[in-house]
């Protein structure tokens, strides 16, 4: 007798990655095509999540460290940190944890706001409030929000020119604006 | 000075006095546990004459430590019939903290079928009759209005709901938090302790309080400000908690096995996604209205997980809306709608029962065939037959023991008759040695804080093997208990335990305050004094180590989807507290 090989996997997000798996996909779960075996790192980069944001994963309903093989068949759920409680001992996630380079660590956090213009804008807001790791500048912001740098032509924290890499401060205002003429 | 105040019910007399030398180092369960072990008889009968009820801030209640308010409240439990603490978010502790009142016993009880009002403020405590118009089946937010109007707004408020007027074992006690709205001392029925004792509601007004006195405040100043941003820091505590509350949980605990459902008769549900923290955080967010994601529930919160739930309209339906809750009525009992079991989880609050309890006595009861399965609006009224009472109501409100006992079940997920909360212990093993064996029964919060390092005793548990289980839920019991004694909020934890500078600055703290020396080793050993003392009154109340086990239907009925079952044996679970 002869079993079809389930070619696909399941994918879900938890915290920010719900939404941002609802809005990017359209459904939770997804039902994500395999071929191949794949780690969870490289999963997380197919799909679009920055591996920093994930604290440990789950697969088959076991809480296993970023670099663990995905097979096809598989059930698979993406985790930031934040599960709170005696769970992180008892489900295991310091135990998986301590050498992956997602490995949570407490991360200095600043709060920024960012102004896009003129054709920046585009499908994004207008003004947001970011998260970002201390030591970020303008150039992980873009990367971020997906605009290329040769659009992001000037830069201004707090309204003074500034550069892709200038180091940004909490609570600073980074501005930015396409290449933009006329006179 | 502190003071230490007794009010005796059966003669309706106050008495004022010093704190007794022994309790003047102790705050929280430290003291409400050390209490209850010197003067409540272990033999009395909980509803009698001889049980004590006490409400002690913790050690840090009043300062501006962050998250420092919680209220400790003890006495036997008419529930489990063991000792018993239980704490609260809220206004109370902070009040009485600042009015340098370190404990106020309830004890006797009234001849006479009337209820009262304690009103404590500066001149003293008096006795009121209780209005009659909250009397009698008023729920609590009715309650809180009518004791507002007649004391103030900003006073303080313990209330014995409709639950706990009938003496129903699973009743809760219920305070005001800074918005009017409710947080409880949920679990272990000591509302009807305080129903006994026909104390209706406590009524605390600080105004002109002289504070608390720091010994040194400038170590404690610079103490809470690491504490605070030890806490900020952590996504846990500092994000996660905020945006989805401890509802956060859903997903996690579904993905891992070991969500209880039908009765914990699996450990995963496939509609997770209509009750999860990530879907109220979506509701409340498209709502707008009266919805708020994030507030706390005391002055001072930094954590601020609870929240505001609106219905679509945009009104407020209901505060603290708790993973458990959620987990207990939209799993274990199978309701769908998030909107219902906000419904219900506010007339929980309004009858003053406890929710874990409850949701997990429905679940017993739907599988009895009481109620139908998942149908919201069938518990809805169920709880509500609570404030009349009807004789389902007494029956839901005695708890899960009763209810699977009336229906005949061998089903039945309780220790020491108090129901199993929500992580199914077959795929966590660690949480099962924690309900086995904590004095306080099946109780999730008895093991949440580890003191200590924790790579040292959980860095490499695997939640289906039996490996490093025992060690992790001793450490888990002792640091929780030295916890609960400081007045801090549980989830303090994740500050503590994966940043050091966390965990030494809540020390710190404490010795700024009181002007000692204290070391991490003599918190553990609070920790491990407490535990002792409790489980000493257990002894002497008729436990014994056969009452340290999970329902004998966990060994042998496996839990979907890892199919795993409860394999410790006796003398492994006898381990965790052999220290």
């Amino acid at each position: 007798m002869t079993v079809e090989m389930n070619k696909t996997i399941e994918v879900r997000g938890f915290l920010h990655l719900d939404k941002i798996f609802r809005t990017k996909f359209g459904t939770i779960p997804l039902i994500h095509p395999l071929d191949e075996p794949i780690t969870g790192i490289d999963l997380a980069k197919e799909l679009g999540i920055d591996p920093k944001e994930i604290e440990v994963i789950f697969v088959n309903g076991f809480v296993q460290a970023l670099d663990y093989e995905i097979h096809p068949g598989d059930r698979v759920a993406f985790l930031p940190p934040g599960c709170p409680g005696p769970y992180r001992i008892a489900l295991g996630f310091y135990g998986k944890n301590q050498d992956n380079e997602a490995n949570f660590k407490i991360v200095d956090k600043i709060n920024v706001t960012v102004r896009l213009f003129a054709t920046l804008r585009g499908n994004r807001e207008k003004e947001t409030l970011m998260e970002l790791p201390r030591g970020s500048a303008p150039k992980d912001i873009i990367q971020l929000l997906e605009i290329p740098p040769k659009d992001a032509a000037i830069i201004m924290i707090n309204g003074r020119g500034a550069s892709l890499d200038s180091t940004l401060e909490d609570k600073d205002t980074v501005s930015i604006f396409p290449p933009v003429g006329g006179g | 000075m502190y003071k230490f105040i007794r009010v005796d019910m059966s003669s309706l007399s106050v008495t004022i006095g010093e704190v007794p030398e022994k309790y003047v180092g102790l705050g929280g369960r430290a003291l409400t546990s050390g209490f209850v072990a010197d003067e409540v008889k272990p033999t009395c009968h909980p509803l009698g004459k001889n049980n004590k009820l006490i409400f002690a801030p913790g050690l840090l209640s009043g300062t501006s430590a962050a998250n420092s308010g919680r209220i400790s409240v003890g006495a036997k439990s008419p529930l489990t019939g063991g000792i018993k603490e239980s704490n609260s978010g809220g206004s109370f502790a902070q009040k009485m903290a600042k009015m340098g009142i370190k404990a106020l016993v309830i004890e006797g009880m009234p001849k006479e079928d009337k209820f009262y009002v304690l009103k404590m403020d500066g001149n003293g405590v008096t006795i009121d009759e209780a209005p009659p118009e909250i009397i009698g089946g008023p729920g609590n937010f009715k309650a809180i209005e009518v004791l507002n109007e007649k004391y103030g707004d900003k006073v303080g408020i313990a209330l014995a709901g409709p639950a706990g007027e009938y003496r129903l074992a699973a009743a809760n006690i219920s305070f005001k938090d800074p918005e009017g709205h409710i947080r409880s001392a949920g679990r272990g029925g000591l509302g009807a302790v305080m129903g006994s004792k026909k104390v209706k509601a406590i009524v605390i007004d600080d105004t002109g309080a002289a504070g608390v006195p720091i010994a040194d405040p400038d170590k404690f100043k610079a103490a809470a400000k690491v504490f605070a941003k030890a806490l900020l820091d952590h996504p846990v505590s500092g994000q996660a908690l905020a945006a989805y509350g401890t509802n956060v949980l859903v997903n996690i605990i579904n993905e891992a096995g070991g969500l209880p459902a039908n009765n914990f008769t699996s450990g995963r549900i496939e509609h997770h996604d209509n009750i999860s923290g990530e879907t109220m955080n979506a509701n409340i967010s498209e709502r707008g209205g009266e919805g708020k994601v994030s507030h706390g529930c005391h002055a001072g919160c930094v954590i601020r997980c609870s929240q505001w739930y609106p219905d679509k309209q945009g009104k407020f339906i209901t505060s603290g809306f708790e993973y458990e809750t959620i987990w207990g009525l939209g799993a274990d009992a199978g309701i769908k709608d998030l909107d219902i079991i906000a419904y219900i989880d506010r007339a929980m609050d309004d009858v003053g029962i406890d929710s874990i309890e409850t949701a997990v006595a429905v679940a017993t009861a739907m599988e009895g065939g009481l109620l139908p399965w998942g149908d919201g609006e069938a518990v809805l009224d169920a709880v509500k037959q609570m404030a009349v009472p009807t004789i389902l109501g007494r029956l839901l409100g005695s708890g899960t023991s009763v209810v699977g006992k009336a229906c005949g079940l061998f089903r039945v997920p309780v220790v020491k008759d108090q129901a199993i909360p929500a992580y199914d212990p077959r795929p966590i093993k660690g949480i099962g040695l924690t309900y086995a064996t904590t004095p306080m029964g099946a109780d999730h919060t008895a093991g949440y804080c580890i003191s200590g390092n924790i790579l040292k005793v959980g860095g490499d548990i695997d939640p289906l093997k039996k490996e490093g289980q025992i060690a992790y839920s001793r450490a888990m019991q002792i640091g929780t208990a030295a916890i609960d004694s400081t007045g801090m909020c549980l989830f303090v934890y994740f500050g503590i335990a994966d940043n050091p500078d966390g965990h030494q600055a809540l020390i710190d703290m404490i010795n700024a305050q009181y002007g000692l020396s204290l070391t991490s080793t003599d918190v553990d050993k609070l920790g491990e004094s407490v535990l002792k003392i409790e489980r000493a009154f257990n002894v002497e109340a008729g436990f014994n180590n056969a009452h340290d086990r999970l329902p004998e239907f966990f060994e042998y009925e496996p839990c979907a989807p890892h199919n795993s079952l409860w394999d410790f044996t006796p003398e492994e679970v006898d381990e965790v507290f052999n220290f």
